[in-house]
């Protein structure tokens, strides 16, 4: 009442507020001097000072007109995916339609919805919360009541902050608590790991209420069943894993679904492992020591993921060296470890200007130094999956060449018997522009290559021919031999760019990435075929060499096939796409290339649980004051609605309280003063006349 | 490396057996040349110890500072020349017996391959 009387008066002073304030101070003084100095006109001097002050001051009534303004709630509904089990989906659409209908009943709510966006971060509660908040009054604010499952992904303590103070939050969690749901989860699971060895993962797999059960689980690796094996829910279990290939692995887990479970989306695990090889052994084998030894030893031994054995036939017996053996710095060539026992221990050899020769005459005969026996086990040895690289020289053109040794059958060109000499720059051909070894020279870079002088004429039988030598003689030849790797330099002068002979050349470069591709670097092959998802498309390119016309045939995680057409975007870069059809592994095949592509929950984060909960939004609700109340599925369960003043308790045990701010707008204004000026100074006077006069008696 | 690239050398003459060689290390290892150095420097006159004649006959008498200097000069002559076509190759040659050996072991990392 009295609040009400004084937001109605208003003063409006006809003198400046300091003057009135050392008038005020000079009639306090005038009144106690009176008192001081025994006159009786103290009371009368008071008096009229106080009317004085109270004209000046010249007071107001003010009458307004005022419109009341409605109070603003938030409805924040979770459509996000989690919400499409379990008819939580159609509950919220209920339930949000009932509260919007009792809010309109209350007449004094605007009503603000606003959906919640989800992308691969999972449910995003809280930046839908503060877009809805800057479009909100925060003077008016209700109350926001949330209609969700409880499984956000953006909630942390400074949410609390976005709410303007005493404004509740409301979570009311749908969905059945009850609700049933088996997944698997990797709490280890490498991205990394060597060739050939096993990589650690580590699974659990949740079934809330169901701990202690077993639940059976499938291993793929690849594609390819690798285990089926049973384990304890709730229990973490290690599990080892063979990685099999360089490159990319697929690992596909799955634990078996349950009856009645929410999805099975989540029962799957997908992941990607690198396989890697820790260190790539290479056999050096120099024929004689020459001048592009060092050059090879070099390359070879700078490239730290290699580790070199080198042996360089330094003499032959058939030389006089006019030293004892014992003066001599010589060992013999271990050739029965190399290419007998340890064979399979490396991983590329290289022949750097081999020449047949024999070793010594023992009995009249004469023994080679590498006997015939040995190069087979060499071709066996790439035919089975290695790798050899042959810088020839002069001697591949003539009998002495490997050419006539059983390494033939492995070999992708045959010399002609011709060298030819004179300057000539090595030139890439329209495959070695296209071939991830040497297609990254093309352009500026491979016109001001170095000169060479020397080519061993040879007529290409296989493989694909990378470089060009002078009236187009092969000159750098590389082929795959069933699962093996050949490549082949028709010419002992790489070295010259080593040097920098005339401007020099990707020596280094050249050769590292040549080792890499023999030793089967994924990177740098040049026909690979490979999908990536991108949103609901599985993307897939081929890269070839060649054109390449036929379909690719993909099987899809459900085990059925089709066939996609590529569209021809650049030269030997080929594409399609198609929708996605589940999550697990697709395996595509074109002619005879194959890969294997994992595509893993397309938000993980938002499948990862999907039991309703009310843990996520508890703090953010009690911080506020809100209600936090699991309604599941069904309308009535609904919390009352209340309107409480600001400052009161807004929520209790089954109501939820929407703040009401009453608050208004002044739409007209009009002020009268309280007592006419005039009236007062007269009064003033009067007081002023009575207290001189009784002065004066 | 130089002592055993191809003949085994303790000294290292040419027309005198005595004199100090320099092998300049502090730039072996850098730019890719797996510690080969760039240049020996000694005073022992080794090409005196090399220079023949068209009759295959020596051209200068080398002093008596060790047994068969003149074939050992020749000798050095030939480790150079292996030590610059080879390089540190030799000095790998130490370990190699040891290396094959152990190729089957697994991946243990393989000793040696440094100087």
């Amino acid at each position: 009442m009295i609040e009400q009387l004084f937001s109605n008066l208003a003063i409006d002073p006809l003198l400046p507020m300091p003057w009135i304030i050392v008038l005020a101070v000079l009639i306090f003084i005038a009144s106690i001097a009176a008192g001081a100095g025994r006159l009786r006109s103290q009371f009368a001097r008071l008096t009229a000072g106080l009317f004085l002050l109270i004209g000046v001051l010249n007071p107001q009534a003010v009458e307004e007109e005022r419109e009341v303004l409605n109070d603003t709630v938030i409805i924040i509904e979770d459509r996000s995916d989690s919400m499409s089990f379990g008819g939580r989906d159609a509950a919220l659409t209920e339930i949000s339609s009932e509260l919007t209908s009792k809010f309109r009943q209350d007449g004094n709510l605007d009503i603000i919805t606003i959906s919640v966006p989800q992308d691969d971060e999972g449910t995003l509660l809280a930046s839908a919360l503060s877009d809805a908040l800057a479009g909100a009054p925060s003077k008016r604010l209700a109350g926001v009541v949330a209609l969700t499952d409880g499984r956000a992904h953006d909630i942390s303590d400074a949410v609390v902050d976005y709410l303007p103070d005493g404004v509740p939050f409301h979570s009311l969690i749908i969905g059945e608590s009850g609700a049933r749901d088996r997944r698997i989860l990797a709490t280890k699971a490498p991205k990394f790991g060597v060739v050939g060895e096993q990589a650690e993962y580590e699974l659990i797999v949740e079934d809330p209420g169901f701990e202690g059960e077993r639940a059976r689980i499938e291993l793929k690796l690849n594609g390819d069943v690798k285990a089926r094996f049973p384990i304890t829910i709730g229990r973490p279990l290690s599990i080892p894993l063979e990685i099999e290939r360089r490159g990319s692995n697929t690992v596909e887990l799955t634990v078996e679904g349950v009856e009645g479970e929410l999805t099975l989306n989540n029962n799957l695990f997908v992941s990607e492992i690198q396989g890697v090889r820790d260190r790539l052994r290479v056999l050096l084998i120099t024929g004689e020591p020459h001048n592009g030894g060092r050059a090879w030893r070099n390359l070879l031994k700078s490239d730290p993921a290699l580790d070199l054995v080198q042996f360089t036939i330094l003499t032959s017996r058939n030389k006089s060296t006019n030293a004892g053996e014992r003066e001599l710095s010589l060992i013999q060539f271990p050739t029965r470890q190399l290419f007998e026992e340890r064979l399979d221990e490396f991983d590329l050899i290289i022949f750097d200007q081999y020449e047949r020769r024999s070793l010594s005459r023992q009995r009249g005969r004469s023994r080679p130094t590498i006997p015939p026996q040995y190069f087979q086990n060499i071709a066996h040895y790439v035919e089975d999956g290695g790798a050899l690289l042959l810088a020839t020289g002069p001697a591949f053109a003539t009998q002495a060449s490997l050419y006539r040794t059983p390494l033939v059958s492995v070999l992708p060109t045959r010399p002609t018997g011709d060298i030819l000499t004179g300057a000539f720059r090595p030139e890439l051909n329209s495959k070695g522009k296209r071939h991830p070894i040497t297609s990254d020279f093309q352009g500026n870079e491979d016109q001001s290559w170095g000169s060479w002088y020397r080519v061993i004429d040879n007529d290409p039988i296989g493989g694909d021919v990378l470089m060009d030598g002078p009236e187009g003689v092969p000159l750098f030849v590389i082929d795959k031999v069933r699962d093996g790797r050949v490549a082949m330099l028709m010419s002992d002068q790489a070295w010259l760019w080593a040097k920098g002979h005339d401007g020099g050349g990707p020596y280094r470069e050249i050769f590292r990435r040549t080792a890499h591709w023999l030793m089967g670097e994924p990177e740098l092959d040049a026909e690979t075929l490979s999908a990536t998802r991108d949103g609901d498309n599985l993307i897939i390119t081929q890269k070839s060499l060649d054109d390449v016309t036929t379909p690719v045939e993909v099987i899809t995680p459900d085990g059925s096939r089709q066939t996609v057409a590529l569209d021809r975007i650049a030269d030997g870069l080929y594409r399609a796409s198609i929708p996605l059809s589940g999550q697990g592994a697709y395996r595509l095949r074109n002619a005879d290339i194959s890969a294997i592509t994992a595509v893993g929950a397309l938000n993980p984060k938002e499948y990862k649980n999907l039991i309703p909960t009310e843990e996520v939004l508890a703090p953010l609700s009690e911080a506020t004051n809100g209600i936090i109340k699991t309604v599941g599925l069904n309308v009535n369960d609904l919390p009352a609605i209340r309107r409480p003043k600001a400052g009161r308790q807004p929520s209790g045990r089954d109501w939820m309280g929407l703040i009401s701010h009453d608050a208004y707008t002044v739409t007209q204004s009009r002020r009268t003063p309280l007592a006419p000026g005039i009236f007062l100074f007269g009064l003033f006077f009067l007081f002023l006349i009575w207290g001189w006069r009784r002065e004066g008696q | 490396v130089l002592t055993k690239s191809f003949y085994l050398l303790q000294v290292f003459p040419g027309r005198w057996a005595n004199g100090p060689v320099y092998v300049q290390a502090s730039q072996a290892s850098s730019g890719g040349r797996d510690g080969v150095s760039p240049v020996i420097i000694g005073s022992n006159d080794w090409a005196a110890g090399w220079a023949v004649t068209n009759l295959d006959g020596a051209l200068v008498d080398l002093e008596k500072d060790m047994p068969r200097q003149r074939e050992f000069s020749i000798r050095f002559g030939v480790n150079i020349a292996m030590y610059a076509l080879s390089g540190n190759y030799k000095a790998d040659q130490v370990h190699a017996a040891a290396l094959v050996e152990r190729l089957g072991e697994g991946n243990r990392e393989l000793p040696g391959e440094v100087e």
